[in-house]
């Protein structure tokens, strides 16, 4: 439901810019810009689970992001901004698990599953790219501030989920069933990536001089990046990531 | 690069943690000169700092039996414990059990209890310990282990095997079975004078992952090793058959499952990583062996393939043999303590320097007919016997058979049946 909405809002305001520009009157209320740069964070839990003993390493992955984005400025201090953002969300983790309620799939077959709780380490690599529509609301501190607020929808392009079970044991369907050492066994759950991320953004720009500024920007995922019915992750995964980057006024 | 490593355990804190100073940083230099109330902005914060570590581990789920002790050193062996089973060896000529006093090692914070219900008290008798002596003895007590969570238990069948006098029996007509409580394969077991006999292992507790994995329903027919009423004598005989293992097959390059059956224990742990170390041969015997004797028949499948499921251009064939093998010197050889095993695995099962004997059938091809065949196989001995020695129970034997020869490594045909009734261990008187 949420989706449907944004995408509606979304729509409705490139309607209303579209004709912003139309109006001479309003040219100067219109402004344009082109952001790029880095991130950091993870698709991960909104709290780490219990299951989870130990990060042993994080690496983002694909942290990159390019936009360019639209601004109408209401008045002197509110503005509307709609934008659209090609970016990556990826990490490579690595992870202790302990009792963690898994399946191992059969690669592109998720029907066929190795169920039970697993114990031992694992990887997680994350690479997904997203097209992503920022729609937010923005508002002018002092000179040199602004910052920003608003949802986003963004639309997964490639979807890469996959990892390695290993250094560790597999009690078959129950705690107390058979125990397993599992030792290079892989995953593969690109198939259960959503493909619409909906979230929240939370930014700031300082101006640097009258063309580029510097940005910094939050985005957190409200949905599960897995699908609904998902079973091999016990616990949701959000998109959790911090952009940090430059901008360049086109106008 | 990488952002975050682990350091001697004492990175403690997830990259939430490092996230959250990074915003909460980011925003004290952007609210830095301002005093309005952004609530909704401080609400985001708690939302991301709260409980965004690593969390106070969970009590233990599982309940496993991990190690049994005596007050005083009565085992031969080290106890032998599959996931719901416990068999214990007592030296020869131990008969005051009263100093037994057993002591479980447990998974971390689980308790364990006797199940009352499956201690048979003898009529008249009220004494516990003495009535749970002679029933660990005749066909086990099971015991109650309970996780440290308390939400899951399992039970334990327990059994205590005396050796005086060997107990390795010499005689199998595959009467005996039994079938696994939660995964509904066939056990081979052997009762002689009331006693129990927990000889018998096979590959069957790790078929049930193929089953698990949408291979077919967990019923005792759909396993490679189950019993047959095609019997040369009695009702019943052992039928070993080379199944497919699907799914699973494709996940772990492991495309068949031979039917197999032998003396020893197996050991799911191995089976994914290193399955011929899953297959643990032998068990002391005090007798010296002459030959193995027995009734077989044997059809092998069409289509032999390989681990990949390629044809291979050859005739499946079934492989029968008894290893005689020197245990102490086996375990003398080992020098790490950790390692010392009594047992030869898929690995060493015909090549280990302590093996003074092989009997083995020769041609394992497919038998005539319908009818069984009779097999006498001697023991080719290698290495000389010390007849004290194995009176003392320093030998093991181990009896393997396979419905397909080359199913250790993962090569054989796909219905290839093998079937075996009234096995004999001949000795010398």
């Amino acid at each position: 439901m949420i989706k449907y909405t944004i995408a509606l809002t979304a729509m409705v305001l490139i309607g209303s810019i579209a004709n912003a520009q139309e109006n001479t009157a309003d040219e100067g209320k219109l402004g344009f810009d082109v952001m790029v740069g880095g991130k950091i964070g993870g698709s991960a839990p909104l709290s780490l689970p219990r299951e989870i003993r130990k990060i042993k390493s994080y690496n983002p992955n694909v942290p990159f992001f390019v936009g360019a984005r639209a601004n109408y400025h209401i008045d002197p201090k509110w503005g509307v901004s709609l934008g659209l953002t090609f970016e990556g969300k990826g990490m490579d983790t690595k992870a202790s698990v302990k009792g963690y309620k898994t399946t191992f799939n059969a690669v592109n077959d998720s029907k066929e599953e190795l169920r039970g709780y697993y114990t031992g380490d694992i990887t997680t690599k994350v690479h997904n790219l997203y097209l992503s529509v920022p729609i937010q609301a923005t508002y002018q501190l002092s000179d040199r501030w602004n910052v920003q607020a608003g949802p986003y929808i963004a639309f997964a392009v490639k979807k890469e989920f996959y990892g390695e079970a290993y250094n560790g044991y597999l009690r078959h369907e129950q705690p107390t069933g058979n125990k397993i050492v599992v030792d290079n066994a892989d995953y593969d759950f690109a198939e259960s990536v959503r493909s619409i991320d909906v979230g929240m953004s939370l930014g700031a720009h300082y101006a640097i001089d009258k063309k580029f500024f510097a940005l910094a920007q939050f985005d957190y995922g409200f949905n599960n990046i897995m699908k609904t019915g998902f079973e091999s992750i016990s616990f949701g995964l959000h998109n959790i990531f911090m952009n940090v980057g430059v901008g360049y006024r086109l106008k | 690069m990488t952002l975050f490593e682990a350091r001697n355990g004492s990175f403690a804190k997830s990259m939430y943690c490092s996230i959250t100073l990074i915003i909460k940083f980011t925003l004290n230099i952007i609210f830095m000169k301002r005093t309005r109330n952004y609530s909704w902005v401080i609400c985001f914060m708690l939302l991301f700092s709260l409980g965004s570590c690593i969390k106070e581990e969970a009590l233990n789920m599982e309940a496993d039996i991990v190690g049994v002790h005596a007050d005083e050193d009565v085992f031969l062996l080290n106890p032998v414990i599959s996931n719901t089973q416990v068999t214990l060896y007592l030296q020869p000529n131990i008969d005051d059990l009263t100093k037994l006093n057993m002591t479980f090692d447990l998974t971390p914070g689980a308790s364990i209890e006797l199940l009352k219900d499956s201690l048979k008290m003898p009529a008249g008798t009220q004494n516990i310990d003495k009535a749970l002596v002679e029933q660990l003895l005749k066909n086990g007590v099971y015991y109650k282990v309970t996780s440290e969570d308390r939400q899951f238990t399992k039970n334990y069948l327990i059994k205590i095997v005396k050796t005086d006098g060997g107990f390795v029996p010499t005689e199998y007509g595959f009467e005996d079975t039994a079938i696994d409580k939660d995964n509904k394969y066939t056990i081979f077991y052997n009762k002689i004078d009331g006693q129990d006999f927990y000889n018998w292992a096979s590959g069957n507790p790790s078929f049930s992952l193929t089953l698990s994995l949408g291979g077919g329903a967990k019923e005792p027919e759909s396993y490679p090793t189950k019993t047959t009423s095609d019997a040369h004598s009695g009702t019943k005989a052992a039928l070993l058959e080379t199944k497919l293992t699907g799914a699973f097959g494709a996940m772990f390059k492991k495309p068949i499952a031979a039917g197999n059956l032998f003396i020893g224990a197996f050991d799911t742990g191995p089976v994914l990583t290193d399955p011929l170390s899953a297959t643990q041969f032998g068990l002391p015997f005090n007798q010296i062996p002459l030959a193995l004797e027995g009734y077989y028949k044997y059809s092998p499948g069409a289509n032999v393939t390989d681990e990949n499921m390629k044809p291979v251009n050859t005739k499946d064939s079934c492989d029968i043999y008894a290893v005689f093998y020197n245990r102490k010197q086996l375990m003398d050889s080992e020098p790490d303590p950790k390692k010392k095993v009594s047992y030869l695995t898929g690995h060493n099962i015909l090549k280990d320097p302590s093996i003074v004997a092989i009997a083995r059938l020769e041609n394992g091809g497919a038998t005539a007919a319908d009818g069984f065949v009779k097999f006498t196989l001697p023991f080719k001995y290698t290495a000389k016997v010390d007849d004290a020695d194995v009176a003392n129970l320093d030998y093991s034997i181990a009896i393997v058979m396979s419905s397909s020869k080359y199913g250790d490594n993962f090569i054989g045909a796909v219905g290839s049946k093998l079937t075996v009734d009234d096995l004999k261990i001949v000795t010398k008187k």
